[in-house]
């Protein structure tokens, strides 16, 4: 974890993080399909814009090593008419970056990196403005200070033709703050305290985010959510891609924009886990194969053999090497007939050292299907940064105050044969844990996320859903998970989230992450099971002392009145009986202090027949 | 028989030994507890040679700490308690008022005590095996029914009366018969009678003075008081009893159980059994022989479930007399009350039917 004290130096220059931005023109093709943005449906509107914004200042936050500080405000202004306004503490944009940063939709960075990331649902930020824009011509404003003397005050639109701000007013000030604000207004879009609204959102993001302070204030109330860790959790660290997990479409985009002048070099500085060694590997590989598809209607099946056991296919004049290979095999046949075969062989085999910017679809194939036959080194897993069992459980007691909490971070693990993955996956039961039904009582909740990022919409497809499903819970006394007082968290960590849809909401059933997260909660199950039976114990140990203490007054009497001894003194006496049959139940009490009694959500354990033969 | 007093010392050093017990055991800090015998089927045996049911040595244990009994525990002591009280007061009370006088409510608690006089009543039973002391011993009266007719003259808390100047009725048996003195008597055995207007019957035929015999009745199943009045006056008269009951699976029970014991009271068979009864009707041979086929009734399922049942006792099954009876009345699936002799004449039963039966020895034993 990072050491870093409360207040960090900033670890990464404002100005360079900005330099980054790579422009897209997009602003006229998503201002009429703004559901590529996810703002669809009124509710889900204004969540995306929370969650845009949001996202946005706790990653602004992270990478410049600030613990962050997030405040957001949702005002109600007239029938489905909001102003959002969310704060950080976080480095800030300077002065001449503002306008785009704001007011042009960009791809940044984040697109082509592999790295793990809060997903934006869009664009980011610059797309919240436009949906503002769009939906009350309005323009947003920001504040931004980067702590250097300077705050820019600045109402901004996007030119939607020419997707170019335009500052509407800007004024800079001086003072000291540090942080931004983003102040917009929306139509259209309709809010709730439900289960799929902002306040969620945020209460989902505390949970998964305990270094942040969150505050949230809606029309009628307002709640802090308190820093629970203090440390910024450490930057997580691009991974390239592994081979085994590529596509050919991703092979050509990676080789088509690769800086290396040849295949080899590109492999090797664009993919992990790919040595010198490894791409002569390949190059041998993929020209067996090449060799023996190209020569099969040409000459016998033996003669190929001999052909490629002579080559020496790792080398790096593969060319030249084959073609001595076939002199050598062919010694005696017809020269003409060995010239036409040398010819085939020399525009098919592949070659390391051509470009990777001529690679074409047929070549990346090969070379992704030659990826399947040499075995790599697994992924390294480094760049992935968990958010840890210990503080998982820290946030989900400090936010539900449980009876039982337990998290699990299992180690990562490679999915598609070369994503790095890793799940994290909790369950918290009683106290708040679960969500309130309109009666009252209390029904399972299930909390998802992608890299800490709360996924509140799509639930049903969602791989955390199955797996959840997929568990008997009976087996682990838990008779009706669906009305259980249970909050279940479940966190996917990964350099790439396969999401199901461009929605971005649920997460694809891919097999090791399925049984990952399987795994995890039946081991948690398990702990929990003991934890009920041991709960369940001590209530009706509790019951029995209760019992067993009614009926001492009386039969001290009666016994006082039997053996004419003192009834007061025999009823101490029984006291003292009564209390150590249950000593042990004593001592447990003080570890569950805050055990309460709870809806039969978990088995009914028969009371033992004690009765011998009556 | 025992002088009252002595059987009160008796009582009370039982009762006194019972708490002190429980006493030490709470002393010395352990879970107070008492033990009584296993009044279930597997720990009741019949002793072929008293011919009475006995209780095995087979005993459960009433432990305070085990949820399951604590209540039972305390209504144990509170009861035990109360007898003491009436002892020491010399007072004898009912069953149900014995209820009535320990019901309150716990402390800080709706509970009661005890909650209807079926819990204080199988209190007192637990505690009557456990302590080896009938209940009238404690100055709990059974429920008294039943009444006696003949030439008897019988001495009760300083009243003496003739059983045979009581008018139409007889003496009423109370529930507590062991202060009962037999002044004088004249009589040749007990006729115990299941109903009572078959009494009434006989003592307005005044059969007692032609066969010599003294009429007892349960009406219906013999209660406790009126079964221990015919042991003490069967032991100390020296007289055979002749039992006359409906029959039915219901008569040969009530006879059984009078002869016998009963598996709830078998810690008290040698207080209750009287082995040397006899069964003089109605047998289903009677139908055939009196002409009675059209004053049958009809067996009931229960009926035909308990003659299974009566097969099985130990007593009847090995019994070829008794078996016959059973399967007869499987067979013929008909039941014969013993008022149905009065569709001869109301007093064929005094004139012909005992007289022959009796005087002919004709008897299941």
């Amino acid at each position: 974890m990072n050491e870093e004290p409360k207040t960090a130096k900033l670890g990464v220059n404002a100005e360079t993080l900005f330099k980054e931005f790579r422009e897209v023109q997009l602003s006229e093709f998503f201002r009429k399909n703004r559901q590529y943005l996810g703002y669809v449906g009124k509710q889900k509107s204004l969540t995306t814009v929370v969650h845009e914004l949001v996202t946005n200042s706790l990653d602004a936050c992270e990478e410049a090593g600030i613990l962050p500080d997030i405040k957001v405000i949702i005002k109600e202004l007239g029938n489905e008419h909001y102003k959002v306004i969310v704060e950080d503490n976080g480095p800030g944009v300077p002065e001449k970056h503002i306008d785009r940063v704001f007011g042009q939709l960009l791809t940044g960075t984040k697109f082509h990196r592999n790295i793990q990331l809060r997903g934006q649902q869009g664009l980011g930020v610059s797309g919240a403005v436009l949906f503002s824009q769009i939906t009350t011509g309005k323009p947003t404003r920001i504040r931004s200070g980067t702590g250097n003397g300077k705050v820019v005050d600045a109402q901004i639109l996007i030119d939607i033709k020419t997707n170019s701000p335009k500052i509407v007013e800007k004024e800079v000030y001086n003072d000291m703050w540090r942080g931004t604000i983003v102040e917009s207004e929306f139509k259209g879009v309709k809010y709730s305290r439900g289960a799929k609204g902002p306040f969620e959102y945020m209460r989902w993001t505390a949970a998964a985010n305990p270094h942040a302070q969150i505050f949230f204030k809606d029309n009628t109330s307002e709640i802090l959510f308190e820093r629970v860790v203090n440390q910024v959790p450490p930057r997580p660290k691009e991974i390239k891609p592994h081979p085994e997990g590529l596509e050919p479409h991703d092979l050509l985009d990676i080789a088509h924009s690769s800086k290396a002048r040849q295949v080899s070099s590109m492999l090797m500085s664009e993919l992990s886990r790919v040595s010198a060694d490894k791409v002569r590997e390949i190059q041998e590989v993929v020209n067996t194969d090449i060799i023996q598809n190209t020569l099969k209607e040409l000459l016998p099946e033996q003669k190929i053999s001999e052909i490629i056991k002579k080559s020496n296919l790792k080398s790096q004049a593969i060319k030249e090497d084959v073609e001595r290979a076939v002199r050598e095999v062919l010694v005696g046949e017809d020269q003409q007939k060995i010239s036409d075969i040398i010819r085939v062989l020399n525009g098919a085999i592949f070659d390391m050292r051509m470009s990777p910017k001529r690679l074409e679809w047929e070549q990346a194939e090969q070379l992704v299907n030659a990826f399947k036959k040499v075995k790599f080194m697994a992924p390294p897993t480094s760049g992935l940064i968990p958010i840890g069992k210990k503080v998982i459980e820290k946030a989900l007691t400090n936010l539900l105050a449980p009876d039982f909490v337990e998290a699990i971070s299992r180690s990562p693990s490679v999915y598609r044969g070369g994503i790095p993955f890793l799940v994290e996956v909790a369950i918290a039961y009683g106290g708040n844990s679960g969500r309130e039904t309109s009666e009252g009582g209390r029904k399972v909740e299930l909390m998802r996320f992608a890299n800490r990022a709360p996924l509140l919409f799509d639930a049903g497809g969602c791989v955390t859903t199955l797996a959840m499903e997929s568990i008997d819970w009976k087996r682990y006394h838990i008779i009706d998970l669906e009305s259980a007082p249970i909050t279940i968290f479940i966190n996917l960590i990964s350099t790439h989230v396969p999401y199901t849809s461009a929605g971005k909401q649920a997460i694809a059933k891919e097999d090791e992450i399925y049984d990952e997260i399987r795994f995890a909660l039946m081991q948690i199950a398990r702990t929990l099971q003991k934890f009920l039976a041991g709960k369940r114990r001590v209530q009706e140990e509790k019951a029995k002392k209760r019992m067993f203490e009614k009926y001492v007054p009386e039969t001290a009497t009666a016994l006082s009145k039997l053996t004419g001894m003192d009834a007061n003194e025999i009823q101490k006496s029984l006291e003292k009986i009564v209390m150590s049959r249950f000593s042990e139940l004593f001592s447990k009490e003080e570890l569950q202090e805050n055990t309460q009694e709870e809806g039969a959500a978990y088995e009914e354990i028969p009371e033992p027949d004690e009765e011998a033969e009556e | 028989m025992e002088h009252q007093k002595e059987i009160d010392q008796e009582s009370l050093k039982k009762i006194n030994e019972f708490g002190k017990r429980i006493l030490e055991e709470i002393k010395s800090g352990k879970s107070p507890t008492f033990n009584l015998p296993l009044r279930a089927k597997s720990n009741i045996t019949f002793n072929e040679a008293t011919k009475t049911l006995e209780l095995g040595d087979k005993y459960s244990t009433r432990s305070f700490l085990n949820i399951a009994h604590t209540r039972k525990f305390m209504q144990s002591l509170l009861v035990a308690a109360a007898c003491k009280e009436y002892i020491s007061e010399g007072k004898t009370v009912g069953k149900r008022e014995l209820y009535y006088n320990l019901k309150h409510s716990l402390p800080n608690s709706k509970e009661n005590t005890f909650e209807d006089d079926i819990e204080s009543g199988s209190v007192l039973n637990d505690l009557e095996a456990s302590l080896n002391i009938l209940r009238e011993r404690l100055h709990v009266e059974a429920k008294a029914r039943g009444s006696i007719y003949g030439d008897i003259v019988l001495s009760q808390a300083g009243d003496t009366f003739d059983c045979s100047k009581l008018g139409r009725g007889g003496w009423a048996i109370p529930g507590y018969v062991e202060d009962v003195d037999v002044v004088n008597h004249k009589a040749d055995f007990i006729l115990a009678i299941e109903n009572d207007a078959m009494m009434s019957r006989l003592i307005q035929e005044k059969i007692y003075k032609k066969l010599n015999c003294l009429l007892v009745t349960g009406e219906g199943m013999f209660p406790r008081g009126v079964r221990r009045f015919i042991k003490i006056l069967s032991e100390k008269l020296k007289l055979p009893v002749i039992t006359f009951v409906d029959g039915d699976p219901y008569g040969f029970y009530i006879y059984s159980v009078l002869k016998y014991g009963s598996i709830e009271l078998a810690h008290l068979s040698e207080r209750y059994a009287v082995p040397n009864s006899k069964y003089v009707g109605m047998t289903m041979d009677d139908i055939d022989e009196y002409g009675l086929q059209n004053v049958t009734e009809k067996l009931k399922d229960v009926d035909k479930k308990r003659i299974r049942e009566e097969m099985q006792y130990p007593w009847f099954k090995d019994n070829p007399a008794w078996l016959r009876q059973l399967k007869l009345m499987e067979q013929k699936g008909v039941r014969i009350e013993q008022q149905a002799l009065a569709n001869k004449s109301l007093d064929f039963v005094a004139k012909k039917y005992l007289p022959e039966k009796i005087e002919g020895q004709k008897f299941l034993d």
